[in-house]
């Protein structure tokens, strides 16, 4: 192969597959979850969709004002757990998971843009915080056996969603990689939504 | 036969020497060691605490929400733990994550009444620890230094755990 050839080789591979190491590596372990839990005897995976009732419920049980209730009321949330039942490290970075709808790919709304929001309606650095520990660390590796959650932000669309994730489990030679897929996740509605013909 | 006696020898050598660093219970991770540098904290009655003025003893520094359910499970945990260690060389020095003198009040009246916290206001002493997630709990040797890290809830009444907390505190600074 002559060298301008792998060069463009190397920028086909480059722009057409997603970010990071996972989607090229052929020993990766590829699951699609069937409902909402997946348990593997190296992690477990549980996705829970929550209605902006439930969402609102919480943070007014925390005292956050209502400027503040109305907009999560607005979004999407999706609790993640994660939990490691490997005995070795377990390497999460959300920078790795991939979100869809029959549209393409869907963006979560980020720590940064509640920062701004919440800096534009002056909410209290306490209720902040909270709100910030409430959120699935973007990235995070886990010990053995241990476990953590947290919630992913979406738009509200009413598409259902497609999440697929990866997970990296140990080092060196001893590297495993998979990728679970969760297909059909809906944004919850409340129930008085549901029983309303839309 | 002298080989088998060699071994046993060696064996009981090797155990004597396994300190509770290089086999500590479950969801206890070692530190590095490093200093733990200084805060000062309030509590709801507006009294003060310091990191400092616990040196020569040993801390357990402990974060946690009302909301988090296994701080809510864990919590009458550590009032029987602070209560069979209180004559110990250890301050139990528990943070509560961004809530409200009211919220700390209800919960601690709720589950355990006798169990003092202290108020990260704004949640800038957690933000600074960076626990792992709540709840989490640092120990911290008498000469300040971070030692182990607990991830979330722990069982502390089994042996495992009662174990390291009195090899710990039996160790000679």
């Amino acid at each position: 192969m002559r060298i301008t050839q792998k060069i463009a080789y190397f920028l086909a591979l480059t722009v057409c597959l997603p970010t990071g190491t996972f989607a090229s590596d052929p020993s990766m372990e590829i699951i699609s979850a069937k409902g909402n839990r997946y348990e593997h005897k190296l992690f477990r995976l549980r996705i829970i969709t929550r209605s902006p009732n439930q969402i609102a419920a919480f943070y007014e049980a925390r005292g956050f004002p209502e400027a503040a209730i109305n907009e999560v009321r607005k979004v999407c949330f999706i609790t993640i757990g994660l939990g490691n039942n490997s005995s070795q490290k377990l390497y999460h970075d959300l920078s790795q998971w991939q979100f869809s709808d029959k549209d393409g790919l869907v963006k979560r709304i980020l720590r940064p843009k509640w920062k701004k929001r919440w800096s534009e309606l002056d909410l209290e650095k306490r209720f902040q915080s909270t709100f910030r520990w409430t959120l699935m660390p973007e990235k995070l590796d886990f010990y053995p056996q241990e476990g953590e959650g947290g919630n992913l932000i979406f738009p509200r669309t009413g598409k259902p969603l497609t999440i697929t994730t990866h997970i990296r489990i140990g080092e060196g030679d001893k590297i495993s990689l998979h990728q679970v897929t969760f297909k059909d996740i809906q944004c919850a509605i409340d129930a008085e939504q549901e029983k309303t013909p839309q | 036969m002298k080989t088998i006696y060699s071994f046993i020898i060696l064996f009981m050598f090797s155990l004597a020497n396994t300190s509770h660093g290089e086999s500590l219970p479950i969801k206890i991770i070692p530190l590095d060691k490093s200093v733990a540098a200084n805060f000062k904290i309030n509590d709801y009655d507006g009294n003060k605490y310091e990191l400092k003025s616990s040196r020569g003893r040993w801390v357990f520094l402990h974060f946690w929400a009302s909301w988090c359910g296994p701080c809510r499970r864990e919590m009458p945990l550590l009032y029987k733990l602070q209560k069979q260690l209180k004559d110990k060389n250890i301050d139990f020095v528990l943070v509560n994550t961004a809530e409200d003198e009211d919220t700390i009040f209800e919960f601690l009246g709720s589950v355990a009444p006798d169990l003092h916290s202290y108020m990260d206001i704004d949640g800038e002493l957690t933000e600074v620890w960076q626990p792992r997630g709540l709840p989490t709990t640092f120990f911290i040797d008498p000469k300040g230094r971070k030692r182990y890290l607990a991830l979330g809830g722990r069982p502390w009444y089994k042996p495992e755990y009662q174990a390291l907390l009195e090899s710990m505190l039996a160790e000679e600074y």
